[in-house]
């Protein structure tokens, strides 16, 4: 009987270590364990329970099945190591009726087995039962035994066989997938750019499933209006309303023993017959877009256990090409408006005097760089009759494409009433009054308005709310400011002139709180205090010489971490 | 930046904390939109408001014109020596309703509330 056992052993460790198919294995050591029980002492099957717990262990594969499957097998061994134990002390009888836990447990397993439909184990369990009634009854003849033991190994050839061709099978299966997933990312591409319906992904993804599965027929289900629209469906697919069912991950493997509230109305005969369905929800980051329904339409069609886990991965597809595509639709809108706001930006860039009055191209230098494609900072240099200059500087509260389009309404303000003031406070005056009450309060704007008369030598200036500006006169440097609200908050605000002779040489610098707010990686501010000091000490006698160096200075100084506002600075050499 | 609101006195105390700037004083506008149902005065406290740009002082403006629509009083209390250049540079400091403290926000508000 023993010439058996190096065959089966050979067998388990090729089962085990090239096939991982545990169940088979433990079914197979507890079968070698019972042999050897009847040969050898107790000791040597213990070492063999204990090896086999170790490999067990070891394996780490289906940890959680494995344990069941080591408390059966300690069961079946100990059960047949006690009797052993009392094989020499008690009656024959007894012993007899001790071998009936084995025996039992052996047919129970193997019953269980063959309902699970797991033939190949149920075989090797009724393998093992008929070896326990072997001991239950010794007077049978040993070629029972012999041929128990050729079973053993047929089957777990058998075994091997299957195993084998459920492996083709899975890389069959795991090809058609790459396929499916190249299609699927094709058919994305050709939604996108030949603006093809995204119905034409789905019915890919729906001919992959009916191929694969095999289904009789398919439909999306897409959330639509807060309503579930079938988008695209394949073969003869019979609609469902969804609302009726449970709306979640649903396999009915047979209408006729399983039915549910939509289906059990159907008869055999029916057109609408459904025989076999599967529900997946389309989810993307815990949202539902829709849902996947595939059925089987003819009597005895059915959905297995393998389906309803495979179909699983359409509807993966499905919601991972919905999501595809909605990122890339995203991206080409970003990419429309980042074109629009370009294009905004170089109009708006068009707005500002490109060229400097004639004769003004040395005396007067600007720089001004937006946070974003489109600057909330306005400034013009507006030739005036008299030989004079109005210098206007403004930041709108905010940034982008809001701050920007306040700019435009106030350039227009100021634009047309510019050419008939006398006074800087007047241009405030037509501002405020043009913008409050038209735009939110939130895009209120500072303001400076300074004119050069370059023929009585003296600055006629007038301020809402703006950072003072700084005219220098030899060393000392002042601040030319008028107190004034900004403009857009009320009408009731009210602007005043201030006038200051100078002379020539002097110069003049002003600035959005860009600069002055520039943040280093401390949390510092540039401040005016620096702003003051760089104008005061200042080697440079031409305009853009300081312009320039305050401008790298403040640059240099701000942390590319901090966001930083729009940033203007005008010098005007006097 | 932080609100932290609390209804249960007599005016309603609205406590900023952090950076007042353009990606987080939005929120400021929806919390004053919901408090105003409440029908109480509303002390803004600034105390831990470390840094205003132009756009909170819109939210601010905002705030203000707001409650002033719907008849309810306002007033920012505790601003920071920093934040409060912010205000005074723009000249905001005579338009915006600002106390030094709270004892003094909540006077003001009573004695609006009583007008």
């Amino acid at each position: 009987m023993l010439i058996y056992l190096p065959l089966t052993i050979i067998l388990m460790i090729t089962l085990c270590f090239k096939l991982r198919e545990h169940t088979a294995l433990y079914l197979g050591l507890c079968y070698t364990g019972t042999l050897l029980l009847a040969e050898y002492p107790a000791v040597v099957s213990l070492l063999l329970t204990a090896s086999v717990h170790v490999l067990y262990v070891s394996s780490g594969l289906d940890k959680k099945r494995g344990v069941h499957r080591i408390l059966d097998s300690n069961v079946f061994l100990f059960s047949v190591l006690i009797i052993h134990l009392f094989t020499e002390i008690l009656p024959d009888v007894v012993i007899k009726f001790f071998w009936t836990a084995p025996f039992l447990f052996s047919f129970i397993l193997a019953y269980k087995t063959f309902k699970k439909s797991e033939s190949l184990q149920g075989i090797l369990s009724t393998l093992s039962a008929l070896l326990c009634l072997s001991f239950l009854f010794p007077g049978l003849p040993e070629y029972l035994l012999h041929l128990n033991l050729a079973g053993v190994t047929m089957t777990l050839l058998f075994q091997i066989k299957i195993r084998e061709k459920e492996l083709i099978q899975d890389k069959e299966l795991l090809q058609k997938e790459k396929v499916m997933t190249f299609d699927c990312f094709k058919g994305i591409e050709e939604v996108i750019h030949s603006e093809k319906d995204i119905s034409f992904i789905f019915s890919g993804i729906l001919n992959s499933a009916a191929d694969i599965l095999p289904c009789d027929a398919g439909g999306i289900y897409l959330l639509q209006e807060e309503e579930y629209k079938l988008i695209s469906s394949g073969g003869p697919f019979i609609p469902l309303n969804l609302l009726d069912l449970s709306l979640e991950d649903t396999w009915i493997p047979n209408t006729e023993t399983h039915p549910s509230p939509v289906i059990k109305a159907l008869t055999r005969d029916s057109e609408n017959y459904i025989s076999s369905l599967i529900i997946r929800p389309l989810v993307t980051h815990d949202h539902i877009l829709g849902y996947m329904v595939l059925e089987q339409c003819r009597f005895g069609r059915k959905f297995n256990e393998q389906a309803w886990q495979q179909s699983r991965l359409f509807a993966d597809f499905s919601s991972l090409a919905l999501e595809n595509l909605e990122k890339n639709r995203e991206l080409i809108h970003k990419k429309h408006m980042e074109k629009e706001i370009e294009i905004a930006a170089s109009i708006q860039k068009g707005l500002l005097p490109e060229k400097l009055p004639p004769g003004e191209k040395e005396k007067i230098s600007i720089i001004s760089q937006p946070a974003r494609n489109m600057s909330g900072d306005y400034y013009d240099i507006i030739t005036l009759p008299k030989n004079k200059i109005m210098i206007i500087i403004c930041d709108v509260a905010g940034k982008g494409v809001p701050a920007a389009i306040v700019t435009v309404i106030i350039r227009t303000i100021v634009n047309m009433v510019a050419p008939q003031v006398k006074n800087a406070s007047t241009v405030l005056n037509w501002v405020n009054r043009g913008l409050t009450g038209q735009v939110d309060i939130e895009r209120y704007a500072t303001m400076s308005c300074i004119i050069i008369d370059q023929e009585e030598k003296k600055l006629i200036y007038s301020n809402a709310g703006h950072h003072p500006s700084l005219l220098k006169r030899d060393d000392s440097v002042i601040e030319i400011t008028k107190e004034g609200l900004p403009v857009g908050i009320t009408s009731q605000a009210d602007y005043s002139d201030g006038i200051v002779s100078y002379k020539e040489g002097d110069s003049l610098l002003i600035y959005t709180d860009g600069i002055c707010e520039s943040m280093n990686s401390s949390g510092e501010q540039f401040s005016r205090g620096r702003i003051k000091e760089h104008f005061q000490h200042a080697p440079w006698s031409c305009a853009s010489s300081l312009v320039s160096s305050l401008f790298s200075r403040s640059e240099k100084f701000s942390s590319p971490s901090f966001s930083f506002d729009d940033r203007t600075i005008i010098g005007v050499t006097l | 930046m932080k609100i932290l609101t609390d209804l249960s006195g007599e005016a309603l105390n609205v406590n900023i904390q952090g950076e007042m700037d353009l990606y987080t004083s939005p929120e400021l506008k929806e919390v004053i939109k919901e408090l105003i149902t409440e029908k109480k005065g509303i002390i803004i406290d600034l105390q831990e408001v470390t840094y205003l740009d132009s756009s909170g002082i819109g939210v601010m403006l905002f705030c203000f014109t707001f409650c002033r629509k719907n008849s309810i009083p306002i007033v920012f209390s505790s601003l920071r020596a920093s934040v409060k250049e912010v205000l005074i540079l723009s000249q905001l400091h005579k338009f915006l309703p600002l106390s030094d403290t709270l004892s003094q926000a909540e006077d003001f508000i009573k004695e609006r509330v009583r007008a």
